[in-house]
Formats: structure tokens, C-alpha cells, sequence
């Protein structure tokens, strides 16, 4: 007996050790499996950040060396640069235009491929096509409908004796123009996402409502839409991020014009990186924009407790 | 214990060995075949263009491999930019004649003076307003012109015939084509909406050309490239007579309807209109497409002077380019007598080298007076270099688009742009 003790320490600790060993060596293995992972993480998205976050600082036209000039880049886009209030106020034009009525078609379409008739799927398809394709394909497309002398829509409207406006080159209707194609390219996924809610809805619900009287209209109102509030606060930040960094549509129709009438936020910065080199400058205006749309999604998320509802 | 599937160490190791050296060996391989091959950075492709038919020759007479990588034009500056900054930049690139100054005052470009001192090349064989167009207040000769593309005014000669107009001048000449002559033709000539007599405001050539042409002595931009002086009197008249071709007169095809790409060109293969202001680089597309009608070229209308601006065709060597010497050969190649007679045959560009100018001369296909372009190296005009001629355009230009509409003045925006352009101006692009 006075032997088996310390034996069967020894033989303890031994398997200590070898776990400890077998452990420390699936550790290492998991590391290496995510090695590739992570190294693309911090490569390709934390090092572009911190480089931005001090480019912000600096004069730097992307060739050169930076200059480290401090705060001086945030000072001039809210001191000195007309154009910058330009585009935000653009910007905010167009995302105040395009998501009510993104939102509200698409729960109306939703709500039509929510019905229980042969070759729904057809239209479903249809309906969200627009948004896998090439932003530039739809881009041109467009551009040629809104074309002021052979285009479709003021073709369609000389039909009903309308003379229709040179959408693309005049002030009052460029961004309203762009909105009606940002609005036809994006509805098919929040049409999606509002059908998937639409099919959560229990039929039970519906039926008792109808039992006791409620009309269609009633139905909407009391019970569906309320249901769909979670999906509708979804895709109010999704819309609202996406239109905020709206580029492709204004690159390929209109370069910012006419003069600068639909010159947006991203475009600007875009140019300012890439065309007039001031990277230094560019990421300030990056920044700037994460720190507001990070606020108003903040905001967006405080308010849901008044009007989103989980049931 | 079944250890298949698992990764062992000694595996890991192993496969990382490979790997690594085969990466080494790919990289030996690729700087072998790099020492031997010229890296090109242009706006466009070049397969079939008298630009790639000289290039070929260049390949064949060095045995060198001249590695052509297009990028889209709208995309291209930003290529460009991106190239030089990542330090690993092609042989040779092309460059915007807007923009020389601009790059070179980053540094980013090659002096090309030694090889222009070793190699003693003559001044006096080349057009000697483009050639020095690259030199640098430095001294410095930062990039390479192979060719300009001068503006003319391309017209219908049917349609003069027809409308029983007289037609334009044959040679740099002034007489019955000053800019009230060149109006009275176009009214002449109007036949209403979608078939307009003119089309002249389109790029900044119209600027350049027609404010000099009205007596301006530098045009868009002061002699040092830090004023802007579209805005003074002359300028300002320019702007505003072809602006009037549209809003007064209504002989030039509203500013609107010009916005998709290719307009300029469209319009005149499509017969829309009888006289357009392009540069010479539309000549063989026209060449190749016009079939049903005949067309010429003639100089733009004189006013106190009869100039045009040229566009240039030109090239540059970054400082972090592999091969500089190479890229230097297949350049002198380019703007020689060689490579600028393929260029001349091509009708494309009037090429820099005095003697393969020559060739720019008419054949049995429209135009009949090509040798105009020849000619125009004697009427030569070039906006003033500035370190920041896109970020100044980006403001003025948006602005003109409100006068070219006819909502404003060409006197009331140019002059409330000004300070802006200016401020623009001290900055470098």
C-alpha cells in the first residue's frame, strides 16, 4: 500500500500531461486551420482601417508619402468645401425618396406573390431579378429609356400628349429619375424578405379575425402589418445603408450631373480619392460617413421599441 | 489509433516546404521573362489600331515582348494612379495631356533628359510646339508625345450640296469662314430638330480653341497654369457664341441629347448633323463606317486667330518601372520615322516625327483635304499645364452645364467659379 500511492500520482500526472500536450496540440491545429481566415481578416479588413483612420489625418495624394496635418481634413469638409453640403444634402434627397417607396412596393408585390395561384414563381422571379443584375447593365439601360428625344418613357408619354422633361440632364428631375431605377433595381429584395414574413403569419390568426368580422383592409392593418414590423426594421437599416452609399447608378447614368445636381456623397469621395488623388481627404469623408450612418442606425435601433413588435 | 485525416505536423510542414518553393521558383522564372518583355498601360485596346500594328513592328525589329494591359477609360486614371502608387508600375503608360504636370509634380515620373541627351535626339525632326509640350518649368522631360490629334470641323459634303451651301475652305484659311460666316452656313444648312446644322460644343476643346481664336491670349488657363482665364471677356464670348448656336440660333443639337456616349460621332455617321468640331483620332472610324455619303474636313472658323487645339498623344515612364531603357527604345520607336509612318498610314494621329507627318496625306477615301491635320501643326493651340487640371475642370465644367442648358449666362457662371477653380489650382492633383 505504501507504494500505490505515489504510483498512481505519477501515473496521474502523467495523463495530465499528455491531455494537457493532446490539447495544446488541437489547439495549435485550430489555429492553423483559421490562420488563413484570420490573416485575410486582419490583412484585407483591420490593416485598411487603421491605415484609413491615420490617412484621415494626413495629406496624402496615394503616391507620395502622407503628411500628418492633424483634424485638418474634417475641418475643411464642414468649413470650406460647398460641395461636400452639396452632396449630403443629394444623398439624403435620394435616400428619403428611395426607401419609402422601395418599402412600400415591395410589401405590395409581397403581398401579391403571397397568393396561392399558378406561376407565382414566375413573377416572384421577375420581380427579383433586377437585383442580381449588373448594376452597369441596368445603368445603361436606363439610360437610354430616359434618352430625352428617342427614349421609352417620353415616348409612353407623347402617347398621352405629355412633353417629358431631359430627365437625366435637368436639375428637378435627375435625382427623381434615379430614384425611380434605384427603386426598380432593389425592390425584389426586400419583396423577398417581407414574403418570408408574410409566410411566418399564421393562418389561424387571419381566419379568427375574419370570423369576427375584420375586413381585408383590417386584416392588413391589425395583424400583418404589426407582424411584419421585425422584417420591416430590417430592411429600414439595410435600405437606409445601401442608399446612403449609393455610387454605381450615379457613375454610369450621370457622373454627378447635371453640374452637380446628383453629385452624392460616395461619388464625391470616389472622385476625391481617385481622380483629384486626395486619399488623405477621401478617408476623412469615409469616417465621417461610418460615424453617421453607425449614429443613425443607433438611433434607428432605440426607437424600434416603440413600434417593433416581436409577438 | 487511426490517425488518416489528420494533419500531422511533419505534413503541414511539408506541404509549406512545396509550396514555398515553388513560389520562389515561379518568381525566377517570372523576373527571367520580365527582363525580356515592356509593360504598357494604355486606355484602350490596341489589337488592329495603327498604334498596335507599330508596336508589332517595334516587337519584331527588337525581339522584345511589349505586354499591352488596357483598362477601361473611364476607370483609367484611376489605374493609372493606383499602378504608380503600389511601386510596381508597368514599363511605360499612358497619360492624359491634362495631367502631365500634375503627375510629374509627384514625382512619380521619370526624367527622360538622359536618354534624350545619350541618344542625341534633334529637336528640329520633330513638331516643335508637342515636343517640348512635356518639359517641365524644372527642366525636367517627364513623359513622351508620339502624335497629336488636331480638331477640325468634319462636314457632309452632300448635305452643303444639297441645301445648296458653298463648302468650307480647303486650306488654313480665314476668308468666308469667320465665325458669323461659319453661323450664316449653319442656318443655311438647318433642316429642325434632328438634323442640325452643327455640333461644337462638346469637350474641352471648344474652350481652348474658340477663346483663343477670339483673341484670348492663353485660353482656359493662365501661361504658369495657376489662373483661371476662361472668364475674362474673350473667353466668355467664346463660351457664350456656341452656346447661342444652340439656345439662339437653334442649329446645334440640344446640350441634353448629347449626354450618352459617342454622341459626336453617332450624330454625324447618323447624318444628324452636317458639321462637326472632332479631333483627328475619329477619322478612322469614320473611314470605316461612313459608306453613303461624302465627307471632308476643314479648319475651324477664324476670328482673330485661326488656331485648334490639339489633344497629345502621350506616354510616360515611371520612375518604378523594371525597364525604363527598354521602354525608352520602344518610345523613340514610336515618335521615329518608322513607327510614326505606321501611325500616319493608320490616320489616326499626326505623328510628332517631321518626316512621318508627310504621309498624313489624302487618298482615294473621304476626306479629300486630309492633309489639313498635316497642316494644323502650324495652328497649334494647348491648354496651359496645371498641377491640377481635373480637379479644376470637375468645378468649372459641371458649372458650364447650366449655360450649355441656357438657364445662365456663360458670364454669370464662369465668373462665380472662378476662386474655386483657382483654389483648385494651387493644389496638385
Amino acid at each position: 500500500m505504501a507504494t500505490t500511492a505515489p504510483l498512481a500520482r505519477t501515473a496521474t500526472t502523467t495523463h495530465r500531461r499528455r491531455s494537457r500536450r493532446m490539447a495544446r496540440r488541437r489547439n495549435i491545429e485550430g489555429w492553423l486551420f483559421i490562420a488563413p481566415v484570420i490573416l485575410g481578416v486582419v490583412i484585407f479588413q483591420l490593416f485598411p482601417i487603421v491605415v484609413s483612420m491615420y490617412a484621415s489625418l494626413t495629406s496624402w495624394n496615394g503616391i507620395n508619402p502622407p503628411k500628418f496635418i492633424g483634424l485638418e481634413n474634417f475641418r475643411t469638409l464642414f468649413g470650406n468645401d460647398a460641395l461636400f453640403t452639396t452632396t449630403v444634402k443629394n444623398t439624403i434627397y435620394f435616400t428619403i425618396g428611395t426607401i419609402p417607396l422601395t418599402i412600400i412596393l415591395a410589401f405590395f408585390l409581397a403581398m401579391l406573390c403571397n397568393q396561392k395561384v399558378r406561376g407565382i414563381a414566375i413573377f416572384r422571379t421577375a420581380y427579383f431579378a433586377p437585383y442580381v443584375t449588373n448594376i452597369v447593365a441596368i445603368g445603361f439601360v436606363w439610360f437610354y429609356f430616359f434618352d430625352p428625344s428617342q427614349g421609352v418613357v417620353n415616348g409612353l408619354l407623347s402617347q398621352i400628349g405629355v412633353h417629358g422633361p431631359a430627365w437625366l440632364s435637368d436639375s428637378n428631375w435627375v435625382i427623381p429619375a434615379l430614384i425611380v431605377v434605384s427603386v426598380w433595381q432593389g425592390v425584389g429584395y426586400p419583396m423577398v424578405i417581407l414574403l418570408a414574413g408574410l409566410q411566418g403569419i399564421s393562418a389561424e390568426i387571419q381566419e379568427a379575425a375574419t370570423v369576427d368580422g375584420a375586413n381585408a383592409f383590417r386584416r392588413t392593418w391589425s395583424i400583418i402589418l404589426p407582424l411584419l414590423t421585425p422584417q420591416f426594421f430590417f430592411l429600414l437599416i439595410t435600405q437606409f445603408i445601401s442608399s446612403f452609399q449609393v455610387f454605381g447608378l450615379i457613375y454610369v447614368m450621370t457622373q454627378g450631373g447635371p453640374g452637380h445636381d446628383s453629385s452624392v456623397y460616395i461619388y464625391y469621395l470616389y472622385q476625391n480619392a481617385f481622380a483629384y488623388g486626395k486619399m488623405g481627404y477621401a478617408s476623412a469623408m469615409a469616417w465621417l460617413m461610418f460615424v453617421l450612418i453607425a449614429a443613425i442606425t443607433f438611433i434607428q435601433w432605440k426607437l424600434q421599441k416603440r413600434w417593433v413588435f416581436y409577438g | 489509433m487511426n490517425n488518416r485525416g489528420t494533419l500531422t505536423r511533419r505534413t503541414m510542414l511539408q506541404t509549406l516546404a512545396v509550396a514555398g518553393t515553388s513560389a520562389a521558383l515561379g518568381g525566377c522564372a517570372r523576373r527571367s521573362e520580365d527582363k525580356n518583355t515592356i509593360t504598357f498601360l494604355n486606355w484602350e485596346k490596341t489589337e488592329g489600331t495603327p498604334l498596335g500594328q507599330a508596336v508589332q513592328a517595334f516587337e519584331k525589329k527588337s525581339g522584345k515582348k511589349v505586354d499591352i494591359q488596357p483598362a477601361p477609360t473611364n476607370d483609367y486614371d484611376t489605374k493609372m494612379r493606383t499602378a504608380l502608387a503600389s511601386g510596381v508600375s508597368p514599363d511605360i503608360v499612358r497619360i492624359n495631356d491634362d495631367y502631365v504636370r500634375g503627375f510629374s509634380d509627384t514625382g512619380s515620373l521619370l526624367d527622360l533628359t538622359k536618354y534624350i541627351e545619350r541618344d542625341k535626339i534633334n529637336v528640329a525632326d520633330y513638331a516643335g510646339p508637342v515636343f517640348n509640350f512635356p518639359k517641365q518649368p524644372d527642366g525636367k522631360h517627364t513623359a513622351w508625345v508620339i502624335g497629336y490629334e488636331p480638331r477640325l470641323i468634319y462636314y457632309n459634303v452632300d448635305w452643303f450640296k444639297s441645301a445648296g451651301v458653298p463648302l468650307p475652305p480647303t486650306t488654313w484659311s480665314g476668308d468666308g469662314w469667320t465665325w458669323d460666316d461659319f453661323v450664316s452656313t449653319a442656318k443655311k444648312l438647318n433642316k429642325g430638330p434632328g438634323k442640325w446644322a452643327c455640333l461644337v460644343y462638346l469637350d474641352t476643346g471648344v474652350e481652348q480653341t474658340f477663346s483663343i481664336n477670339n483673341g484670348d491670349p492663353t485660353g482656359i488657363y493662365s501661361a504658369n497654369g495657376k489662373k483661371f482665364t476662361l472668364d475674362t471677356p474673350k473667353g466668355i464670348e467664346a463660351i457664350q457664341w456656341a452656346t447661342d448656336l444652340t439656345v439662339k440660333h437653334k442649329v446645334q443639337p440640344p446640350w441634353s441629347e448629347l449626354q450618352q456616349p459617342s454622341t459626336d460621332t453617332t450624330f454625324f455617321l447618323q447624318q444628324k448633323v452636317a458639321m462637326l468640331f472632332d479631333t483627328f483620332g475619329v477619322t478612322p472610324y469614320f473611314r470605316e463606317n461612313i459608306k453613303n455619303f461624302t465627307w471632308d474636313v476643314a479648319p475651324p472658323p477664324a476670328k482673330v486667330n485661326q488656331r485648334t487645339e490639339s489633344s497629345v498623344v502621350v506616354f510616360a515612364v515611371p520612375k518604378s518601372a523594371r525597364n525604363p531603357d527598354a521602354a525608352w527604345e520602344l518610345l523613340k520607336f514610336l515618335s521615329g520615322p518608322e513607327g510614326g509612318a505606321i501611325l500616319a498610314e493608320g490616320r489616326q494621329y499626326t505623328p510628332i516625327n517631321n518626316e512621318a507627318a508627310k504621309a498624313v496625306k489624302p487618298d482615294k477615301a473621304s476626306p479629300a483635304h486630309l492633309d489639313l491635320f498635316a497642316a494644323a501643326g502650324a495652328h497649334l493651340t494647348q491648354p496651359n499645364q496645371t498641377s491640377n487640371t481635373l480637379g479644376a475642370r470637375d468645378i468649372y465644367r459641371p458649372a458650364l452645364d447650366n449655360v450649355y442648358l441656357g438657364k445662365e449666362s456663360a458670364k454669370s457662371v464662369l465668373t462665380s467659379v472662378r476662386s474655386q477653380v483657382e483654389k483648385a489650382l494651387t493644389e496638385t492633383s
